[in-house]
């Protein structure tokens, strides 16, 4: 059977008048008539479109309230997720290879009550390796004052960076999940506020990652030194 | 000191960086990529809220609705498969299931204080959710038409011209508005098939 042209069964959905051959065919053929019935409804329910159907944005409080929401998660990315495509192979794999690290030999931290220690008492601290070798390339320390808690990292002689900056990064000792904490400048040396209420005993690897204006917050893969703290 | 947390939040509205389409927003969605999500609100919150307003009947209501359908599709993106289906589908589907909630909750909020008054319930007056979430979803694919289907599916949806009125306004061939017709028809069938309220 020789079913109808698609081009014509859309005209006669909108209403056109179907020719007496189409109509003959249409009584006998179901796939045809169910074609043209699928039709005849997205029309019908496109010509009842009323102006309230139009849409419209949330008020800007519905993703304040989103973000609030997933505050804690959002800032919070997993390693598993190979985000970059231009660059797959994660640092994962390099964190897999061992440079320098024994993962999993780093219990939690002890939590040091400092409030009335002399500022900053150094709650963890540990020596940052180079990626591409062992050599110990830098340092970071968890300091603690009174104004919070504050990763103090060193890495001296890193070559700049084109078109982008360095950022340092806390992550569980696993590597499977990350936050960014601030940049390290071309000094070499920054004392990074911690976010209030991180648990830091939860993260104590720490890296430094090549980053570019790319608008992407993700990890890029590119880690330049890593270390885990001990206390 | 700029800490990850801000820089997530400081990303204006409207970079798109590596955002090329729909899918790719989905993969980075299912990924875990933070900055997919508001990706995916930029692109679909419209279409949530638009549909939660119609379906629920207000706007404040449409906005809870709203801000629940996205904290519970990143909680629960585990759940979605980029692979199997539309990104935009399964945030409809999560919203149809808090639009039938918000019913839900009504409908027994009704029968309690009806059962204090001591009189027969009464359903409150659902709105058939399906059809309105219908109308949204077209009205969203029709604006994603481009010319010159989207100035012929206008004149023939809602100008009543046939396709031979139309050829000779928009001095195009005959059998190129008849298949532009087929094509958009089909593109919104397909639309409503995957975002729509009958599935």
């Amino acid at each position: 059977m020789v079913h109808c042209d698609d081009d014509d069964l859309a005209v006669i959905a909108l209403g056109e008048p179907a020719s007496r051959e189409i109509e003959e065919h249409l009584q006998a053929c179901a796939l045809c008539r169910s074609s043209l019935d699928q039709w005849v409804a997205v029309v019908s329910s496109a010509r009842s479109i009323t102006p309230d159907d139009h849409l419209v944005a949330p008020p800007p409080s519905v993703w304040e309230g989103i973000r609030d929401e997933l505050e804690p998660r959002a800032t919070v990315t997993s390693l598993d997720d190979a985000r970059r495509s231009r660059r797959p192979v994660g640092w994962l794999l390099a964190a897999a290879a061992g440079v320098g690290l024994v993962l999993g030999s780093v219990a939690t931290f002890g939590l040091v009550t400092s409030s009335t220690a002399p500022s900053p008492s150094i709650v963890a601290q540990g020596g940052l390796d180079s990626m591409d070798g062992v050599a110990v390339a830098g340092t970071a320390a968890v300091e603690e004052d009174e104004t919070g808690r504050h990763l103090h990292v060193t890495v001296p002689d890193l070559p700049p960076v084109e078109d982008g900056y360095y950022e340092v990064w806390m992550a569980t000792a696993d590597a499977s999940t990350m936050v960014a904490v601030g940049t390290l400048g071309p000094s070499g040396d920054s004392i990074l506020t911690l976010p209030a209420g991180m648990n830091v005993a939860d993260f104590p690897l720490v890296d430094v990652s090549v980053e570019h204006f790319d608008g992407n917050p993700g990890h890029s893969a590119q880690s330049v030194v890593r270390g885990l703290l001990a206390t | 000191m700029a800490t990850a947390a801000a820089s997530v939040h400081l990303v204006p509205m409207n970079v798109e960086s590596d955002i090329s389409d729909d899918s790719a927003v989905a993969r980075r969605f299912q990924a875990g990529d933070d900055t997919a999500l508001e990706a995916a609100y930029q692109r679909w919150s419209a279409l949530v809220y638009t549909s939660a307003i119609r379906a629920v009947g207000n706007e404040a209501d449409a906005a809870d609705i709203t801000q629940a359908v996205f904290v519970s599709a990143w909680q629960s993106r585990s759940g979605f498969d980029a692979a199997k289906g539309s990104l935009p589908g399964w945030l409809m589907t999560l919203t149809r299931r808090r639009i039938a909630d918000h019913w839900r909750d009504r409908a027994r909020h009704v029968r309690r204080v009806e059962a204090a008054a001591q009189v027969e319930p009464d359903e409150p007056e659902e709105i058939a959710a399906d059809s309105v979430i219908d109308r949204v979803v077209l009205a969203d694919e029709l604006e994603r038409l481009g010319d010159p289907q989207r100035r012929i599916v206008e004149l023939a949806f809602f100008q009543d011209l046939t396709h031979t009125q139309i050829a000779s306004l928009l001095n195009l061939p005959v059998g190129t508005v008849k298949s532009h017709i087929r094509r958009s028809l089909e593109r919104l069938r397909r639309r409503l098939e995957v975002d729509g309220g009958a599935l």
